[in-house]
């Protein structure tokens, strides 16, 4: 049996070689030393095949059950902002960290509520990108998911139309695309899209979204918005001088929820909040301390049927 | 760390809160045992014991989303000889002793994807279907029925038949359906007087109108379950072996050839008929190890199977044997 497995080691592709590590360690509890001699390789091989089965989604793992604090947190948030629902994952001291167990629990969230026939509206930014990483496997014949935002030509991966895709892949379902730029320079440009025949369409069809999954991004450097060079950073400075604590499918609101009529609100092209605003169920999907002001804003500005957060969030959020 | 700590942490209670966040850090963060144990201030032993804790009470849901090359060819193969709708191979595991927990890994992800509200699933038991539980996932369904397709046992050791179909049941809050008898009874004149009652008979309607039905099969070893919990004592062992008996199904002990064995052990089993079920539009078998091929072999042929789930060590022994007949 042994020498079999060994034979394995090294006939196998390394992507097969990262499954049998996974079902080893996740499934059976064996210890990486022991699958080192089982798979006959080194300790820090099976480190890294590990690592990337992780990374690349060959094993996705959820911690499901609640915290009798966490479950306390959500029952004070659904009643405090109004909710059906309210998720809250444990913190963590890393922001990346964060979006991934919040991206984690919005694929839960939405891989429980996701029927055949359903139409889903999402929106962008590293949070939802983790979702849709962490969704299951395809299972809907007649499902659609509607990207709410314009794309980028180039992005490290963030990209709404990237976002949206993968999400739609991961239902086994059909993709409408915002196809215009996220940013452009000129505001005529962007009403002369609007009134394009196929982007007016998907607009109708984001308001007739079943659920609608959206991020907020807070005013820093941080964001994606920023970090991804959509905006420049000295934009940072007259958004908060005229108020703005986060955006929404990137219009910018204010602490009262209200849209802040900035210059650069004209050159965004994405469905407007009153078109998000038409739909039934929308679900609010960010975390972190620093996003406590973005997600009260949109909290406000948008009637959310469900808000899946961390604890520092949460905390934030209810000492307000 | 206070050095009481050290100690009180083994025998205090974890509570779930506990459970969860050390799981969390563990398997959702990918920190080590040691990492979570700092951040966590607890020692290391207390550490495994929360994440042995949080796996049993099914808080972690692991995923191996992925295929190896030779899992999806044995796969096809099993498909295409068996006649199957599907089959699901997964990697044999290092020590024999844990392929019920990777078959049974695969069975209870298998089973939380098919859910669907108002959903009837006739269950067995064994070793596999009990730790299919704790990987059926997290699912929303409503309307679920479970029915036990065994009678229950007075004290076990392991599994209970009637555990496994109430704990199915409790993860969904489903209707769950018992067979309130023993599974085996001294006197064979008492099954017929049992399945005359109104209760158990309407459970077998219900057996017979299930969405799916999944079962394991067992091997004549010393380490199958019926063995171990004294259902089948050393000396019928012996006759049902000289008898013919490869392993059984829903305790029916059968032949190579799938035939239910004429055998006293088959009169004094209080369980579903293999015919009650032979309709059930899916019907899915799980079980693994090269000691059961000749016992899924058997129930491949009693049963008109549409979903096998299996390792790697018995797929292989399964497609080297002869061809099914017919």
């Amino acid at each position: 049996m042994a020498a079999r497995r060994a034979g394995r080691a090294r006939d196998e592709s390394s992507r097969d070689l990262k499954v049998r590590a996974a079902w080893h360690y996740y499934v059976e509890d064996l210890t990486q030393e022991a699958i080192s001699r089982t798979l006959a390789v080194s300790r820090p091989k099976v480190v890294r095949l590990l690592q990337s089965a992780r990374e690349e989604g060959l094993v996705t793992i959820r911690v499901g059950g609640k915290g009798g604090e966490r479950i306390g947190l959500e029952r004070r948030l659904v009643e405090r902002f109004g909710l059906a629902e309210a998720v809250v994952v444990p913190s963590s001291a890393d922001a990346g960290a964060i979006a991934a167990s919040v991206g984690e629990a919005a694929a839960v969230y939405a891989g429980q509520r996701m029927r055949d026939g359903m139409s889903l509206g999402v929106g962008w930014g590293t949070t939802l990108d983790h979702c849709a990483r962490a969704l299951g496997t395809p299972r809907f014949k007649r499902a659609s998911v509607v990207s709410l935002l314009g794309g980028m030509t180039h992005s490290r991966g963030v990209n709404p139309s990237a976002v949206a895709r993968r999400i739609a892949d991961a239902f086994g379902a059909q993709c409408y695309q915002l196809t215009a730029p996220l940013v452009v320079d000129d505001p005529k440009l962007r009403d002369a899209l609007w009134a394009e025949p196929g982007l007016s369409e998907l607009r109708r069809r984001a308001r007739r979204v079943d659920l609608a999954l959206v991020s907020v991004g807070e005013v820093s450097e941080h964001a994606t918005l920023f970090g991804e060079g959509l905006l420049p950073g000295t934009a940072l400075g007259p958004l908060r001088n005229a108020g703005v604590v986060g955006d929404v499918l990137c219009h910018f609101l204010d602490a009262d929820g209200r849209e802040v009529d900035h210059p650069l609100r004209r050159r965004i092209v994405a469905v407007e909040l009153d078109d998000l605003r038409a739909v039934d169920r929308i679900v609010v999907a960010s975390g972190g301390q620093p996003k406590v002001a973005a997600i009260l804003a949109a909290l406000k500005a948008v009637r959310a049927s469900a808000l899946i957060t961390d604890e520092a969030a949460a905390r934030g959020l209810l000492s307000r | 760390m206070r050095p009481s700590d050290t100690t009180g942490a083994r025998s205090a209670p974890s509570s779930p809160e506990e459970r969860v966040r050390a799981a969390w850090l563990y398997y959702a963060e990918g920190m080590t045992q040691a990492q979570v144990a700092r951040v966590m201030r607890l020692s290391r032993v207390k550490v495994i014991a929360l994440l042995a804790a949080a796996r049993d009470a099914g808080l972690v849901s692991i995923r191996v989303n992925a295929k190896g090359a030779a899992q999806l060819d044995l796969e096809r193969r099993l498909v295409e000889r068996f006649s199957l709708h599907a089959a699901i191979v997964v990697p044999s595991p290092a020590r024999e002793a844990d392929v019920a927990r990777a078959v049974g890994h695969a069975a209870g992800a298998y089973l939380g994807e098919q859910l669907r509200d108002g959903m009837s699933i006739g269950i067995g038991w064994g070793e596999t279907l009990h730790h299919s539980l704790k990987a059926l996932g997290e699912r929303e369904v409503t309307g679920l029925s479970v029915v036990s397709l065994l009678g229950g046992i007075t004290h076990s050791r392991t599994v209970n038949p009637a555990t496994v179909a109430r704990r199915l049941a409790d993860a969904f809050r489903a209707d769950c359906y018992q067979v309130t008898a023993p599974l085996v009874v001294a006197d064979p004149e008492l099954t017929e007087t049992l399945w005359a009652e109104p209760g158990l008979r309407e459970l077998r309607d219900r057996a017979r109108r299930a969405d799916l039905v999944l079962a394991s099969v067992g091997d004549l070893s010393a380490r199958a379950t019926l063995v171990r919990e004294r259902l089948v004592t050393r000396a019928e062992l012996a006759s049902l072996r000289a008898a013919g008996a490869v392993g059984d199904v829903l305790c029916r002990f059968l032949d190579a050839d799938g035939r239910v064995l004429d055998h006293p052990a088959n009169r004094r089993t209080i369980a579903v008929d293999l015919d009650d079920v032979r309709h059930v539009p899916r019907i899915v078998l799980a079980s693994g190890g090269r000691r059961k091929v000749a016992a899924l072999l058997a129930a491949l042929t009693a049963l008109p199977a549409q979903v096998l789930i299996t390792d790697e060590a018995a797929a292989e022994g399964l497609l080297g044997a002869a061809p099914r007949e017919g």
